[in-house]
């Protein structure tokens, strides 16, 4: 693979913001792979592509929701090996397919991700306002927990339940949205 | 309907809001190095724990692709420091109406005590001296009467109310129009 190796500075901030960001997690990033994948080189194989894919469609990713792209990304690239394993050998697969399903998958991402986006836009708006803001300050603005406890002098737990209850409603939104 | 508390349904949802807890720390990085190699063990033998990673990396990744809500204004947003003092001032408030109005409530009490019905029946019987020597002597019009109770109605606010409280008042007044002329 011709893209950098994580290990390798480069003159970019925001390249080696993610770098650190992909080495902080890699570990992460491999047991969750490894649980889903049996082979322990498909695992590296995905874990590859993961960085690929931050390295090509990573930039514009907020600080705060890069570990979850990350993830996200892993759990696609994991989906589809699986997918690829289930049509044709994988070695073949990888040389014959790899670049015209990569393109194709990711045109109906962008499609999901485009539908998606609204639907959390909407439910964005409907949260409760306290919530709101500790999402807004946790994600947008990259704010610790403590520190937002401490803007919005709350205590801790109250800051972190806030933003767990703000998730889970977010989620349950777009998952009642996605039912047929 | 069964009411009775289910302690196995709330530790499991303790342990869900717990999981969710951890997976929420360690996708904004906000985990110690001990917990979070801890969290990263778990995550290649539980399944759940991965479906819950994926779960809010989906929706964290997705906040990153849409524009930030507005900002909350500062007296909007949950703010302990204005709280409790707001909080202080409302029960000084409520304490001080409690002690201001006690011995209002007094007075109030010793005046209806003081309305005996001694202070009644000499009201009552000025009223019928000077009503019986209005109907014995009629030195006064009939408009001049009309117009004196027309002031008084509108003084007490209901010139609709015949027979009230303050006909005897009215009578009185009358009484002494009578006498001072």
């Amino acid at each position: 693979m011709s893209e950098t190796p994580p290990n390798s500075p480069s003159d970019d901030p925001i390249a080696n913001e993610w770098r650190e960001v992909f080495l902080a997690c890699e570990t992460g990033l491999r047991a969750f792979l490894s649980g889903r994948l049996s082979q322990s080189m498909d695992v590296e194989d995905c874990l590859q592509a993961v960085y690929v894919k931050m390295v090509e469609s990573g930039r514009d990713v907020l600080p705060a929701a890069r570990r979850a792209w990350l993830f996200r990304v892993a759990a696609n690239e994991a989906a589809g090996t699986w997918r690829r394993k289930a049509t044709t050998d994988r070695v073949l697969e990888k040389q014959a397919h790899y670049l015209s399903q990569v393109s194709e998958d990711d045109a109906a991402e962008k499609i999901i991700l485009s539908e998606t986006a609204e639907k959390l836009r909407q439910a964005l708006e409907q949260l409760p306002e306290a919530w709101r803001e500790v999402v807004r300050l946790r994600i947008y603005e990259n704010l610790t927990f403590q520190e937002i406890a401490d803007q919005l002098q709350i205590p801790l737990g109250t800051a972190l339940t806030q933003m767990r209850r703000a998730l889970q409603r977010l989620r349950s939104e777009i998952e009642f949205d996605e039912q047929p | 309907m069964n009411t009775e508390p289910n302690p196995g349904k709330a530790n499991s949802t303790a342990m869900e809001e717990a999981v969710r807890q951890r997976c929420l720390l360690y996708l904004l990085g906000e985990l110690s190095h001990e917990q979070e190699a801890a969290f990263e063990a778990e995550l290649q033998k539980s399944v759940d724990l991965q479906a819950e990673l994926i779960s809010q990396s989906e929706v964290i990744a997705g906040l990153s692709t849409i524009q930030p809500p507005a900002v909350v204004a500062p007296m909007a947003a949950s703010n302990w420091s204005m709280r409790v003092p707001m909080s202080v001032a409302a029960i000084a408030a409520t304490v001080m109406i409690a002690i201001l109005c006690w011995p209002s409530k007094q007075v109030q009490r010793s005046l209806v005590v003081d309305a005996t019905p001694e202070s009644l029946l000499i009201a009552h019987a000025w009223a019928e001296e000077v009503a019986a020597g209005l109907s014995a002597s009629n030195l006064v019009g009939d408009s001049e009467i009309y117009e004196e109770s027309e002031r008084l109605d509108a003084f007490a606010g209901n010139g609709q109310n015949e027979g009230s409280s303050l006909d005897w008042i009215l009578t009185a007044i009358e009484a002494g129009a009578i006498s001072d002329g």
